[in-house]
């Protein structure tokens, strides 16, 4: 026991072990103030702390990171997979919704339609260069008959030309050979209209009067001279006005009110139809291009 | 020439069936202009250019020419007639070549979807309807045909590379597979 207590190491260990004790109980208590000695030496080392902490911070986020790849790598996967799936999705409701509020549009209309009507789905276009035709899925066992107009939330679509019992094959307006007669549903001005081979989804309208009062952003609607479709009906909204060189015939552009390259369902009107068909009620849109009514129009 | 030709029939008939339907539905919405590509067109001469133009090319060019017509409802034979007609014409003129390549498929394609296109405008006429000026038709004959030879130019590239189990034909070499 004599030769443990003459044994430095083991004497200055205690003597250490007792200082870090007594120092231990004198700054126990959290509410001291630091001393002079403590405050210099909490300041000279905390630049060092900080060193310290962010390095731990940094390795301890790559081990992280390395312990955990191969799990990212199956997470990052499977993320991709799922963002292409919710995109693919997306694309699908987008689709569905547009699809819906058609389908909405054309109830609506069919509701509002004083004459019989025939909803009918398009299930092929023509496919050469020199005709702009649909065929429907509805034929003369449905009541689809040659002449009958066939129309879509947007307006006049075109007219049946011919029918088999199940069928029936559409001629659009957008036809080189669809010639109609229409009117600028504001100023009452009429002209005949005619769909174009080139740039398809054009029609060309050649004003009956040069002095016609037409501008950009017009409407044209079906008039109540032609034979074929029944006036009211919107046709076009006007793109551009031209005037040829001689200033005697002016021509106007239209881009049809119905979406050509979206038919998807249309609704066949039954029957010869006469007279005007009054299509802002019917559809609730197009209201302040009403043409103005004319002498003997009131009832 | 022994074993299966390099375009298998029933991928033949998959490539002409999802040509016809991408003509009638997707296209007409989509080409430039409103100018369509004569897609049954290309696809039949590509197959025929990598089988040999035969009489299995001749048979499938008149199925899809019927199927086209009906799908369009109106003057039913006229596509039938046009494709059979290019198919025994492009066998004629691909006999004159010894070897073939994409250029000659090219000029081949767009030659005969021109005239095609101006006998579908003439038959189209005759039968009541109105086409307008004869320089619009014959624009939009020439714009058809040269997207038909472009799309048979892309479609002999891609069914060569990852539709062909074995090499081609060069369907003109006379006297292969008949």
């Amino acid at each position: 026991m004599k030769n443990l207590w003459r044994d430095r190491r083991v004497v200055g260990s205690l003597v250490i072990t007792l200082v870090l004790l007594l120092l231990m109980v004198w700054t126990s208590d959290s509410g001291r103030p630091y001393g002079r000695l403590e405050r210099f030496w909490v300041e000279l080392t905390a630049p060092l702390g900080r060193v310290l902490d962010d390095f731990g911070e940094r390795t301890g986020g790559t081990v992280e990171y390395l312990l955990k790849y191969p799990t990212l790598v199956e997470e990052n996967v499977e993320l991709r997979g799922r963002l292409t799936e919710l995109e693919t999705l997306e694309a699908d409701l987008e689709f569905l919704e547009r699809e819906n509020r058609y389908l909405v549009d054309l109830l609506e209309l069919e509701g509002r339609m004083p004459v019989d009507t025939i909803p009918a789905s398009v299930y092929s276009r023509s496919p050469g260069n020199w005709t702009r035709e649909v065929m429907i899925d509805r034929g003369s066992v449905h009541g689809v008959a040659f002449g009958d107009v066939v129309v879509a939330p947007g307006g006049l679509v075109g007219r049946v030309l011919s029918t088999t019992a199940q069928t029936a094959r559409v001629m659009l307006i957008t036809s080189s050979d669809s010639g109609l007669g229409v009117q600028v549903a504001s100023s009452g001005d009429a002209g005949g209209a005619e769909g174009q081979l080139l740039f398809e989804g054009r029609i060309r309208v050649t004003m009956f009067s040069p002095d016609a009062r037409v501008s950009r952003g017009d409407l044209l609607v079906t008039s109540e001279f032609g034979e074929a479709y029944p006036a009211g009906i919107p046709v076009g909204r006007v793109l551009g006005v031209e005037i040829d060189e001689s200033g005697l015939i002016r021509e106007v552009w239209l881009t049809p009110t119905a979406d050509m390259d979206r038919l998807s369902t249309i609704l066949v009107l039954e029957g010869p139809i006469r007279g005007r068909i009054n299509w802002s009620e019917i559809s609730g849109a197009f209201e302040s291009d009403e043409p103005p009514s004319r002498e003997g129009d009131s009832p | 020439m022994s074993g299966p030709p390099p375009i298998a029939l029933w991928v033949s008939v998959v490539l002409l069936v999802m040509a016809l339907l991408l003509q009638v539905t997707l296209l007409p919405g989509m080409t430039p202009a409103g100018v369509r590509p004569d897609l049954l067109l290309a696809v039949l001469l590509c197959i025929g250019v990598l089988n040999g133009i035969g009489v299995e090319t001749a048979i499938l060019g008149l199925s899809a020419g019927f199927a086209a017509d009906f799908l369009a409802g109106y003057l039913i034979g006229l596509n039938a007639f046009l494709l059979l007609g290019s198919v025994l014409v492009a066998d004629r003129v691909l006999q004159s070549f010894t070897r073939s390549n994409v250029v000659i498929l090219f000029g081949v394609v767009v030659t005969l979807n021109f005239f095609s296109e101006l006998i579908r405008a003439v038959a189209v006429r005759l039968s009541g309807m109105e086409l307008g000026p004869v320089h619009v038709v014959a624009l939009i004959s020439a714009t058809s045909a040269l997207y038909t030879g472009l799309a048979a130019a892309l479609l002999y590239y891609f069914m060569g590379k990852y539709l062909s189990i074995q090499e081609p034909v060069w369907g003109w070499e006379r006297g292969a597979r008949r």
